[in-house]
């Protein structure tokens, strides 16, 4: 995207924003990172590619325990970053027009738990995108592969690489990919005995080390103090005992019902690499099949779990 | 292997005051077979507990060998830090049923780690200092510690996230060791560095003296990993330029995108903090100690609901200050050996190497603008 900077600095000064939240280069390869723009001048670093992989949403919740819902905020915006942010101003998080969508057309991004598996433990000084294909080099290896390897799960069935809903739209809209059944894995997994997925989620849950950089990845996670945080009274034991470990996994799925939008940035996130987005899937999946509700469409929508309607699915209540 | 903690102080002072020393004494070294590792473990394990890394359920770690058990010595870094071996993130202090205690302190084999990177061994020297020195004794880490040997395995290939050579370290540095081993391609070499050390090779029938070759090869592979690694900025002045800064705009700048998780703290060998929680019901339960984060609110926040450390600026400052200058002021050296955990496994790329040539950057602009 040639004209982001151009495009952005034009926004900057035309938007009045205060802050613009966008990426940058990293220090690793195949790793961008968060940047904070106050001045147009300043957005000349501003990069958006497939390694921008974190959820930027989340700074906005940051950016109003910091200052309030004061300054205007822009912000660059996945498909999902766009959703995330959307259902936020749904809830009512923000004030509308203090916030500035800047779509961006996505094709994907990076999962550092892939890269991590598909290297068994060495690291590259540098990669080549060429086409589909991307070529990882290391100091004494080159290792060629489709680049849909490592890309998050989360891309790999999304149907919204562009903000449904924004402000400034920059460079050509990406395709969605043909997506069949975005709920294929889940649907699979459902088959299983009830001993097989308890099973799996114990062995995924086992590595959890309780360091919470997927909750504190997750744009819904806003909560002023987190369930597992309070201590008067203490909810929850606080080692990483695997029933204390599931519970935290199992309530915070809960809590994001009908609000997650499925950007994977919880996976993403986790050091240890564990599978946590499938338990939101499924949640998503029964959201959706219940309350015809895909979280971060559009602005006006109430939210499934914030709206009720009569004729809500009530065979559960005896 | 530590008797007291005088005994690893004097070591301590010794492997970084002096940096390192790598003599090569071919007379002193002896050589495994890489086709014998197999024999020489399983001869460890007959007194000793042996952990290694071993990859399990995608997950790395160092974890006691089942016999028979190969290590993943090809592993540079395990995702999880070696120091658990010694200080796991739960452990329970002690049972209790009313008025009766039990405590529950480490009764097992004496434990061996092998194949421990020279940053991590550094490590267990670190946190040691905060474990035990000659007024207290914390029983839990000297119950697994004491008796301890420590084979570590030299980097021939650092990665590109790993500074140890920052930190004064080095791929083959010694510091906690007891044993400093090279792989020289089908063999390894093994150097004693302590004389528990030298007494357990000494008595091993599977080992074999070192030829001169071998120590030749060892030297060579030494001098190529030293020189992979990016060239170390001055860091003589980083503690004075740190307590000069504190009030800087520069730690709301780096803090900015910091999710505030313990991805860093969970993953560092060298911190240590913990908590200790009861649990129980109806007057039994246990006491467990567990890992505790400076980078999460409640670690600081106090009966009365206020909190000092109310923002994440103030909580990175302190993770970075503690690491970067009150360490070195409690124990002369940095709190950090330069592993690359946390710059690996940022989920947003906080990279502790750009925060130091970042701040002696900020402080040298501040002194031109003076």
């Amino acid at each position: 995207m040639e004209n982001l900077v151009d495009s952005i600095k034009k926004i900057f000064t035309d938007e009045n924003l205060e802050l613009l939240i966008g990426f940058e280069k990293g220090t690793l390869p195949l790793c961008a990172t968060p940047c904070f723009i106050e001045s147009a001048d300043a957005a000349d670093r501003l990069i958006f590619d497939f390694t921008c992989h974190n959820n930027l949403a989340k700074y906005l919740n940051d950016e109003k325990k910091r200052k309030g819902n004061t300054r205007k905020v822009g912000i660059i915006a996945k498909g999902c970053d766009a959703r995330a942010i959307i259902h936020l101003i749904a809830e009512e998080q923000f004030e509308r027009e203090n916030v500035v969508v800047i779509g961006v057309p996505c094709e994907g991004v990076i999962d550092p738990s892939k890269l991590r598996k598909t290297l068994k433990g060495k690291e590259i000084t540098e990669y080549k995108v060429n086409g589909d294909r991307i070529k990882l080099i290391g100091n004494d290896f080159e290792l060629e592969l489709d680049r849909a390897k490592l890309l998050s799960d989360s891309c790999l069935t999304c149907r919204y690489p562009n903000a449904p809903q924004h402000d400034h739209f920059i460079g050509e809209k990406a395709e969605p990919l043909t997506v069949n059944d975005e709920y294929a894995a889940v649907i699979e997994f459902d088959g299983k005995s009830a001993e097989k997925r308890w099973a799996y989620f114990e062995k995924e849950f086992a590595k959890c080390i309780r360091c919470y950089a997927c909750r504190n990845a997750c744009p819904m996670c806003y909560c002023e103090e987190c369930f597992v945080d309070r201590n008067t009274p203490q909810w929850i034991g606080k080692s990483n005992d695997l029933t204390d470990t599931m519970i935290f996994h199992i309530i915070r799925v809960l809590h994001t019902a009908g609000r997650c939008v499925d950007c994977g940035a919880c996976a993403r996130a986790c050091p240890l690499d564990i599978d946590i987005r499938l338990l939101g899937k499924r949640v998503e999946k029964e959201v959706m099949e219940r309350f015809d509700f895909t979280a971060g469409l559009d602005f006006e929508t109430k939210p499934a779990m914030a709206a009720f309607d009569e004729n809500d699915k009530d065979e559960f209540i005896m | 292997m530590k008797e007291n903690s005088e005994i690893t102080k004097g070591k301590t002072t010794e492997g970084t005051k002096n940096n390192y020393k790598y003599n090569l004494n071919p007379m002193k070294i002896y050589k495994l077979h890489k086709e014998k590792l197999g024999e020489f473990l399983q001869k460890l394990s007959e007194e000793f507990a042996v952990y290694a890394p071993v990859e399990s359920d995608g997950v790395s770690a160092f974890i006691e060998l089942e016999p028979g058990q190969e290590p993943a010595l090809e592993l540079t870094r395990t995702q999880r830090p070696p120091k658990e071996v010694f200080y796991p993130q739960t452990e329970i202090m002690l049972h209790f049923d009313k008025d009766e205690v039990q405590s529950t302190e480490y009764k097992g084999k004496p434990i061996a780690v092998f194949g421990v990177r020279p940053c991590d061994a550094k490590s267990f020297v670190i946190i040691e200092r905060v474990f035990v020195e000659p007024k207290y004794d914390d029983t839990y880490w000297s119950a697994r510690r004491n008796g301890a040997l420590v084979f570590t395995l030299a980097c021939n290939e650092p990665l590109q996230s790993c500074f140890c050579n920052w930190m004064n370290g080095g791929p083959f540095d010694n510091t906690g060791s007891d044993v400093l081993i090279t792989d020289i391609g089908d063999e390894y070499l093994l150097e004693p560095i302590s004389e528990d050390g030298e007494k357990y090779l000494a008595g091993n029938d599977i080992l074999e003296k070192a030829t001169e070759a071998n120590v030749k090869a060892a030297q060579n592979v030494r001098k190529k990993a030293e020189s992979s690694m990016s060239k170390a900025p001055k860091l003589d002045t980083l503690k004075e330029t740190l307590d000069s800064l504190w009030n800087e705009p520069f730690w709301e700048e780096i803090s900015a995108k910091c999710l505030g998780c313990a991805a860093c703290t969970f993953s560092c060998p060298t911190c240590y903090c913990f908590d200790i929680q009861d649990e129980s019901r109806r007057g039994k339960g246990a006491r467990i100690r567990l890992w505790d984060t400076c980078q999460m609110p409640l670690f600081t926040k106090e009966g009365s609901g206020h909190n000092p450390r109310p923002t994440q600026k103030d909580r990175l400052r302190q993770r970075y200050m503690h690491k970067f200058s009150y360490m070195v002021e409690t124990q002369d050296e940095f709190g950090c050996v330069g592993c690359g955990r946390c710059v690996s496994f940022c989920p947003v790329n906080i990279d502790v190497r750009s925060f130091i040539t970042g701040i002696l950057e900020t402080a040298q602009n501040k002194r031109g603008r003076q």
